[in-house]
């Protein structure tokens, strides 16, 4: 699996890499820490499951402790793909370069998310400006909800010097742990994707009662599926059709189910034209940006 | 004896069949608790299985590693274990307060991954993530404490059934130990009785065959089986067989006397019958003569008469030697029996003797000299009035049946209600000059003429009696 899309490779590797992607239809595929890892990893398990009954790919999944990390391990020739945030795509676009493929639909019927900014109801804060000086939990440097967003909307509202204006700020790591971080009055005030806080808010009511949204943002594409430019085109395309297929079985339905989606539409690079709007706002080049937390 | 095999038999069988189902009933009881046993130690395994995947979750949190993202996969791993180590016991039946333990210890470990998750992904300044730290490894020791709880309790309630399965292990040990014993003592019981039972009827055959091999042949072994077993039908049959061996040897004996009295008496009556001519002669001319005194005369006539009773026992004796062969022709007996009675009725109805005769007309015919058959006929029935002499009852029975070859037979009984004849005397009935009666007054050779008549027609005669009761005499003749 190592060692392959860099060219420094002589091309016979690279054609018994090929070969081997066609004998065992095996590909390692990365998850960002957007909720849970081991909750995460458990949703992922039912398209493990189905790819291999219904196409014979062997999908193997990694877990990944940070959002950055994804893109180091497309560097290091780990990962055939992964199911990238709105703003890791971008990043990996411009920095790997990696081809989009499909993205779930939510149980909703939507196939975007937005971000929330978040503050605890008893905090007495209600708008931006009593932020001044408190705690911020945001997600990871490489999220848009967790941390593209804000940064966006505070230099929307004209705060360009973050580190001035709150008292404190930390990278929660994941949606979910930013929730939690505000929730349990770590921070006074944080910052997540909508699916995952409207998710946690249905499993706890105490999110509903004592949190409240200051701000959202605009849509951007729900986490999609990119793989690696190189990778097999009849691999990539029976993955593809695999995944896009999936709603019109009955074993698909029921590890759409589990995986917590109604069944995955295709992806372009188009659909991300507001979150490169947004990158914009934020003063981001996507090229250069050193996704490294502080 | 079959009967009584079979029941022993049914009787082994039903202990047997009685301990098997006992032993299976406690095996399987037992087998079941083994199970239950088995399933404890199996969840007692399940739960130090959970203890050390938590262990090595915790481990892995506070490897240096793990934040920098290296091992998460090994984490995912080993959470996964943790969880499906749960979800198995989970999955088992418990009591409710154990369950509800459970539930808390899931929701605990929940927690617990939850923490994990929040401090494997989180960047944020050493504080933060100290406090993560602190309270993912509190967590994870609170969930070792609680699953080592539990696995205290369950370890409490494990001894506690392996205690009552011992117990009951042992009580089934018992109980199996008896039912093979009792099993075995009811089994060699009933073994012993059936061969004591065996043994005693071959014993008592045993010794019947001895005893008749000594001669001994009025032997008969005791009837005491029921009727219509084997050692009875044996018994029977060994009966009758030495009854016919008895009644062959009498008629051997009876036959053997009768030629040596018959060929003496032959010779006899030839020497004696001529001197007695001469006496006879003389005596005649002696009574004609006019020189013999009137009184002589008279002593001479007692001679006479005397010579004359002696020359008739010894015509008597020529005729019983010199047995012609029977004239045989189909006769049929009722007729025949109804004659000779005709002959003897008026004697019978002096004597005060009522006589009954019982002869179907369907009694075949058979080949006989009729008037040598009255002979016999008359004197038995001569014999029974004698045996009679204040009144009595002659019954005359005539019966069909077969030998043990299977051929048909005529047999004529003669049952009087008379003194009876003692057991020394019956083997002599038949002999020649033998007689009950005061001497003079029967020659005793009646009862000889007639055996011989009888043995002439290729039949037999038989007697059977019982003093003060009466006696039976039975002439049985070939159909």
């Amino acid at each position: 699996m190592a060692c392959v899309i860099t060219g420094c490779e002589p091309p016979k590797e690279q054609n018994s890499r090929q070969e081997k992607t066609f004998g065992q239809q095996e590909i390692l595929i990365g998850l960002i820490p957007e909720q849970n890892v081991f909750r995460q990893r458990e949703r992922h398990q039912a398209l493990k499951k189905y790819l291999f009954d219904k196409a014979g790919i062997t999908v193997n999944f990694t877990s990944l402790s940070r959002y950055g990390n994804i893109i180091e391990h497309f560097k290091t020739d780990k990962l055939d793909g992964a199911f990238f945030g709105s703003f890791t795509y971008a990043l990996a676009r411009h920095q790997i370069g990696v081809e989009p493929l499909v993205r779930p639909v939510n149980l909703d019927g939507t196939s975007t998310y937005h971000g929330y900014l978040f503050v605890r109801k008893d905090s007495g804060i209600r708008n931006v400006e009593q932020l001044k000086g408190k705690r911020f939990a945001f997600v990871e440097r490489a999220t848009t909800a967790g941390y593209l967003f804000p940064i966006a909307y505070f230099r929307e509202k004209d705060i360009a010097n973050l580190q001035a204006f709150l008292g404190e700020s930390f990278f929660a790591g994941s949606h979910d742990a930013s929730i939690l971080a505000v929730l349990n009055g770590e921070a006074e005030a944080g910052a997540a994707k909508n699916t995952i806080y409207d998710l946690m808010a249905i499993e706890n009511p105490r999110i509903e009662k004592e949190l409240l949204i200051l701000a959202s943002s605009g849509v951007v594409p729900q986490n999609c599926l990119a793989v690696r430019k190189k990778l097999d085109p009849s691999l990539k395309n029976l993955l593809k059709k695999t995944l896009l297929e999936m709603n019109e079985h009955d074993d698909g339905e029921d590890s759409l189910q589990r995986f917590g989606a109604r069944g995955f539409i295709e992806t372009r690079d188009s659909d991300y034209e507001y979150l490169y709007k947004l990158t914009a706002e934020a003063g981001i080049n996507l090229k250069t940006y050193h996704y490294e937390n502080q | 004896m079959k009967k009584r095999i079979l029941i022993g038999f049914g009787a082994l069988l039903f202990i047997f069949l009685m301990g098997s189902m006992i032993a299976v009933i406690y095996i399987t009881k037992t087998t079941e608790r083994m199970d239950r046993l088995i399933l404890l130690h199996q969840v007692e395994i399940q739960r130090e299985d959970l203890i050390i995947h938590i262990q090595q979750v915790q481990s892995n949190i506070f490897h240096s590693k793990i934040r920098s993202g290296d091992d998460v996969d090994v984490l995912v791993s080993h959470v996964q274990e943790m969880d499906r180590v749960m979800d198995s016991c989970l999955g088992c039946h418990h009591a409710p307060e154990l369950a509800q333990g459970l539930i808390g210890m899931r929701d605990m470990a929940s927690d617990y991954k939850t923490a994990i998750s929040r401090l494997v992904t989180a960047s944020a300044n050493p504080a933060t993530i100290g406090v993560l730290e602190r309270r993912a490894q509190d967590l994870g020791q609170e969930l070792i404490t609680m699953t080592q709880g539990m696995a205290f309790t369950a370890n409490v309630r494990l001894q506690q059934k392996t205690q009552e399965t011992m117990a009951t292990i042992r009580k089934v040990r018992g109980i199996l130990s008896a039912t093979l014993l009792l099993g075995f003592i009811l089994a060699l019981l009933t073994s012993l009785i059936l061969a004591h039972s065996l043994d005693r009827r071959l014993q008592r055959l045993l010794d019947a065959t001895r005893r008749i091999s000594r001669g001994e042949f009025q032997h008969r072994i005791d009837m005491t089986d029921s009727k219509g077993s084997e050692f009875w039908e044996l018994a029977e049959s060994f009966n009758a067989m030495t009854r016919n061996l008895q009644q062959s040897q009498r008629q051997l004996v009876q036959s053997a006397k009768l030629a040596a009295v018959g060929e003496l008496a032959t010779n006899i009556a030839y020497e004696v019958n001529n001197p007695l001519t001469g006496v006879l002669g003389y005596t005649g001319l002696l009574l004609k003569s006019d020189d013999v005194p009137a009184e002589k005369k008279e002593q001479l006539k007692t001679i006479e008469r005397e010579t004359l009773r002696a020359r008739e026992i010894l015509k008597n004796l020529l005729d019983f030697a010199r047995r012609k062969p029977p004239r045989l022709e189909k006769t049929a007996i009722a007729s025949l029996v109804q004659d000779t009675l005709n002959l003897v009725k008026s004697q019978a109805k002096l004597a005060n003797i009522k006589v009954k005769i019982e002869c179907s007309e369907e009694i075949p015919s058979v080949a006989v000299d009729s008037d040598e058959m009255k002979q016999v006929f008359v004197n038995i029935m001569n014999n029974a009035f004698f045996a009679m002499p204040t009144g009595g009852m002659l019954i005359i029975k005539c019966k069909r049946n077969r030998d043990v070859e299977g051929k048909e037979l005529v047999s004529v009984e003669f049952s009087d209600t008379g003194i009876g004849i003692p057991e020394s005397q019956l083997d002599k009935v038949f002999d020649p000059f033998f007689t009950t009666r005061v001497e003079g007054e029967r020659s005793g050779l009646g009862l000889s003429i007639s055996y011989m008549i009888v043995q002439n027609h290729g039949g037999t005669i038989e007697v059977e009696s019982t003093v003060g009761e009466g006696s039976t005499f039975r002439v049985v003749l070939p159909a």
